[in-house]
């Protein structure tokens, strides 16, 4: 026995650690395994030589009993509220997501419940649009920082959104994220040598996937790290898209496998999780469990149901009712212009004996592709058509030669449209004008989508024009400023930071951009529903999907007004030409009853990918088929298991709880006693102007805390003062204020556990003792004789992670609770302090005596922990096994109906018995490291109670 | 029942032993039971109660059949720590102790103890 059990926190070289093994060591004394609890070392292991360095064991019998003179015992109530706070309930109950600066909608506290009830933390949540899942992902990270499990946080999100998304989670919930756009990764190139991992500067980080896919540096870095938690938005772009029997998986679910394996925590998220297949859906569930599905292409709800959380705006509006307002459609059909209508006659007679389109899914003739060009503008056609025109050349013959003469006519046709006097076009601005639009402070604001960059472009130059108002030019360099005009162009290939700059202004009540032209690069995760209630389909995509993403962009969760959807539909003049039309009317129709009754859109064509339902839009047109009869949603097969499985939505939890957790302090009188009694400890200290009309303070932050500020993304640093209130619809408003004032950030932040002024005061209060010393309190409510030693338990895993936290106090060797505890000794209001001392020797004397009876009582805990946890833990075990099991029987199959085994593919299926086993194996390495506890609990002394008198 | 593939080897193995007349198989059980509960007291992650039922299922299998060899090998295996799934590591740990006794009584015609041990 080497006196160094598992479980103890020790402290080596002035930092405190906990003991993970220690074995005798060749050199004499004992080589202690330990992993560091401190700071500096936290998480950190290492190996010390008892022979070599002092390890002193912070054993709970030797702590230094210490008198408390502060009033109303502030200093020990501060020191107990700070120690409370920093313990990580263990329950799955939700202690502090709800608490962030949102609204109440307990449907958004459904993923993290369910998440917090695996033994993993690991969910997709798969809700329809626009019902608000970053603050889901908020909530969970705050249980997840709470739990002492989301220190390390990794975003993985669209560059469009990334600024929405760090903005976002600091101002609810205050989670600093290090944005690494094309300017972050700058400064980060600048600030850290080349051979030094990026990812271990940041302990937060929000990038995009592209970003981590372009740099081989941050892919070989991450490699190398390991996460707390992982949230991967918009998750359907790392889905695996490769058909059964091939093995070529696209770069984005490489490294979204790369990430799931270097992660404790995963979050995904996707309004559209699958694309039909099942395989594809199983892709992302085996990021969250590899060992959830056995057969990608047939698997069962039972199997599942914990892994994932989805619904849909039906589901969840008589929760929130309010929350959501009923949209206003506008079909604006526009007759064609003479010229419009030559154009388009001759694109319908027009046959190609060599072109097809570019992509398959376009639909087979190039004639096609043709008209939805058009019908997105003739600029767009025109566009289409000089192309495929250069591409022939001039010295073709033959069929080629007469495309050719074809391209010519249709080139001519389109060019005899007046650029200023499209039917669409000239129905926009008089909408426009009908509602009074303007540029300036006064303007309303406008969001148009279109398919093709031509459309944009040539709108962008048509209105200003029109209007006489300037258009948003984006940077030449990145050095230069942007030149903002009413109008602006918004896709795929805007640069990072103008996308920022563009949709700041876009929200900004003094912002010049009115009119934000919109690729569909912008249909997804965008919230604009802030800045803007209008929103224009210029085009009508060939998709119910991408419609559906968007209209979410303003019919969304939290919509002020009452979103307006207008789309411009060409009517052509001849008659035989009107069908086109009719095939997207009833696409509009469908798309718009489904966002009131049905919920999944993807379910109507049954094709669950904008590029087949496209696809299979330009067959009709090229058939000619009825569209209500061709648009009718196919009925549920009876064996239909994968539409059963995902039109149900997963089973969510009963009712989640949300619990406030032991507190002695509520937020804002902790931060005035904390102020009071820093201030009287060390004057340096300066306390806040108190606004308690607000609910706040302001603070000039002192050295050390304005030291931890430059810790934070440049974005979030405050020079001279902060704002802080624990009024939450304050900071709701203010971030509400801040999303209309360019490039600003909300002016109050919220003050609660997370904050870092938080955690740099109950970082301060904790010095209060010494490390070992506990405050001794006279109290009421004790019988004379009495003395109530109050004990912090932990039993933790061998990560250093906490499995089972109780407070609970010892009275004449037996345990209770310290809630009820602290209530009934008015602990809670703050006691008077009678400075009335205690015999501090002799009642240390009593000390090892209340630490064994604490020891025992957190020895049972744990048992009872452990074996309540067994069942469970067994039951998945079994269940792996059989997942195990089999998989290796497909492969085996696999393997039997070869008819010529081929030794490329035999290896091939060894390989994958071998992933299985790899699998069964870090499983098994995981329950090690994460469910098995310390056999020795951590015990801290926190107080003792003595009665009054 | 079918014997696990992971057990067989060491199962077959334990046949060549099994027939040795100075091996006192109910000490070894009884023994190896005390050993579990040991265990248990420690880490809960055990499966106590699995184990108590196959050292029940064997104790009566030497009672009933105490020369067939398959009873014999089985109770070595359930007395053996560290077999396909190591008792007290894994907490799975008797799930392929209660198939290989569970076999070994429907070879002794105890289909009622193969049964009662529940076909994992």
């Amino acid at each position: 026995m080497s006196g160094y059990a598992a479980g103890a926190h020790v402290l080596i070289r002035d930092e405190e650690w906990m003991v993970l093994s220690a074995e005798p060591s060749a050199h004499g004394g004992y080589a202690v395994r330990v992993v560091g609890l401190s700071e500096l070392v936290r998480n950190k292991e290492a190996v010390f030589l008892t022979a070599r360095d002092d390890v002193l064991e912070l054993a709970p019998e030797k702590t230094a009993l210490v008198h408390d003179d502060s009033p109303r015992y502030r200093r020990s109530r501060l020191y107990l509220e700070a120690l409370l706070r920093r313990s990580p309930p263990t329950e799955p109950h939700l202690y502090a997501g709800p608490r962030g600066a949102i609204d109440r909608a307990p449907y958004q506290w459904v993923p993290a419940t369910k998440a917090l009830e695996q033994l993993r933390p690991r969910i997709l949540m798969a809700d329809g649009v626009g019902l608000g899942k970053t603050i889901q992902v908020g909530i969970l990270l705050s249980e997840l920082i709470r739990r002492g499990r989301g220190r390390r946080i990794l975003v993985v999100a669209l560059k469009s959104i990334l600024a929405q998304f760090q903005k976002e989670l600091w101002a609810r919930f205050t989670i600093p994220l290090v944005r690494l756009d094309s300017q972050g990764i700058q400064r980060v190139q600048a600030r850290i040598p080349a051979n030094m991992n990026p990812f271990h500067s940041f302990d937060r980080v929000i990038v995009s996937i592209d970003t981590l896919k372009k740099h081989g540096r941050y892919r070989a870095a991450l490699e190398q790290c390991h996460w707390d938690v992982i949230v991967i938005d918009e998750c359907q772009n790392v889905a695996d898209k490769s058909r059964a029997g091939t093995h070529r998986r696209s770069q984005r679910a490489d490294l979204a496998r790369l990430l799931a394996r270097t992660s404790d925590a995963l979050i995904l998220t996707s309004a559209t999780p699958h694309d039909g297949r099942p395989e594809s859906f199983a892709s992302l569930l085996n990021l969250l469990d590899p060992t959830a599905v056995a057969d990608p292409e047939q698997f069962t709800k039972d199997e599942v149901a914990h892994l994932y959380v989805r619904r849909f705006q039906k589901d969840v509006r008589g929760e929130v009712s309010g929350a959501f307002r009923e949209r206003e459609v506008h079909l604006d059909r526009v007759d064609a212009t003479p010229e419009e209508d030559a154009a388009l006659v001759a694109i319908h007679e027009a046959r190609f004996h060599t072109l097809r389109a570019d992509n398959a899914s376009e639909g087979a003739l190039f004639r096609t592709t043709l008209l939805k060009a058009f019908l997105s503008s003739p600029l767009a056609c025109l566009e289409t058509l000089e192309n495929r025109r250069a591409r022939i050349g001039e010295n073709a013959t033959g069929e080629a030669a007469a495309d050719r003469a074809t391209l010519d006519r249709l080139i001519a046709a389109c060019r005899a449209i007046p650029r200023a006097h499209v039917s669409k076009l000239d129905r926009l601005v008089a909408w426009l004008r009908s509602i009074g639009w303007k540029e300036g402070r006064e303007g309303e604001r406008v969001v148009l989508f279109s398919e093709r960059l031509a459309t944009l472009a040539w709108l962008e130059a048509e209105l200003a024009a029109v209007f006489g108002v300037a258009v948003t030019r984006t940077r030449t360099s990145a050095d230069a400023p942007m030149e903002k005009g009413a109008i602006a162009r918004f896709h795929g290939g805007t640069p990072d930071h103008d996308q920022y700059e563009i949709l700041a202004d876009f929200g900004a009540a003094d912002g010049k951009i009115r009119i934000l032209l919109c690729s569909d690069a912008a249909a997804e995760g965008l919230n604009l529903h802030y800045a803007c209630h209008r929103l224009v389909h210029f085009d009508v995509p060939w998709s119910l999907i991408t419609l559906e993403q968007r209209n979410g962009r303003i019919d969304r969760y939290g919509q002020e007004h009452r979103p307006e959807i207008r789309y411009l539909l060409s009517q052509p003049r001849t008659e035989a030409l009107r069908g086109d039309n009719r095939v997207l009317e009833v696409l509009i129709a469908k798309e718009t009853e489904a966002s009131r009754n049905l919920g999944d859109v993807a379910w109507l064509l049954r094709l669950h990918s904008a590029e087949k339902e496209s696809e299979r839009i330009a067959q009709l047109i090229e058939r000619g088929e009825d569209p209500e009869a061709a648009l009718a949603s196919p009925p549920p097969a009876e064996d239909d298991w994968f539409a059963d499985l995902l039109s149900l939505g997963a089973e969510t939890p009963a009712a989640p709880q949300a619990r406030d957790p032991l507190a002695l302090y509520a937020d804002l009188p902790f931060a005035k006693d904390a102020f009071a009694e820093l201030n009287r400890a060390d004057p340096t200290v300066e306390v806040p102007e108190w606004l308690d009309l607000m609910g706040g303070f302001r603070l000039r932050p002192s050295k050390d805390l304005a030291h931890r500020y430059g810790y934070l993304p440049p974005e979030l640093r405050k020079a001279d003062e902060i704002k802080l209130t624990v009024d939450r619809t304050r900071v709701a408003n203010a971030l509400a204020l801040a999303r209309k004032m360019e490039d600003r950030w909300p002016e109050w932040e919220l003050f609660w556990e997370q904050h870092p002024v938080a955690e740099w005061l109950h970082d301060r209060v904790l010095a209060l003792y010494a490390r070992h010393e506990a405050p001794v309190l006279r109290v009421r409510g004790l019988a004379q004789g009495d003395v109530a030693w109050v004990f912090q338990g932990v039993v933790s895993n061998q990560r250093s992670q906490p499995l089972l936290v109780d407070w609970f106090a010892v009275r004449d060797g037996k345990a209770e609770p310290f809630a009820a505890l602290a209530a009934a000794t008015g602990l809670t209001e703050g006691p008077p302090n009678p400075g009335v001392g205690a015999d501090l020797a002799a009642l240390s004397a009593g000390l090892p005596a209340a630490v064994e009876a604490a020891r025992t009582h957190m020895r049972e805990r744990r048992h009872a922990r452990d074996a309540g946890l067994a069942d469970e833990l067994r039951a998945q075990e079994r269940r792996v096994r059989d997942w195990a099991e089999r998989a290796k029987a497909r492969i085996g199959a696999r393997q039997e109906t070869m008819l010529l085994p081929r030794s490329d593919l035999l290896k091939r299926l060894d390989d994958e018995r071998r992933h299985v086993d790899d699998l069964l194996a870090e499983r098994r390495a995981w329950i090690a490291h994460t469910l098995r506890s310390s056999p020795e609990p951590y015990l801290r002394l926190a107080a003792v109670l003595l009665p009054l008198g | 029942m079918p014997l696990p593939a992971s057990a067989q080897d060491r199962f077959t193995a334990l046949l060549a032993l099994a027939p040795r007349d100075d091996l006192d198989l109910r000490a070894l059980v009884e023994a190896h039971r005390s050993a579990v509960l040991r265990a248990w007291a420690q880490d809960p992650f055990v499966d106590r109660d699995l184990a108590e039922r196959v050292a029940e299922a064997c104790l009566a299998l030497l009672d009933a059949a105490g020369d067939h060899a398959a009873v014999r090998a089985a109770c070595l295996y359930f007395a053996a720590t560290d077999d396909a799934e190591h008792d007290t590591v894994s907490v799975v740990g008797f799930d392929d102790d209660a198939a290989v006794v569970a076999h070994a009584a429907t070879l002794a015609g105890r289909p009622d103890l193969a049964r009662a041990l529940g076909a994992r």
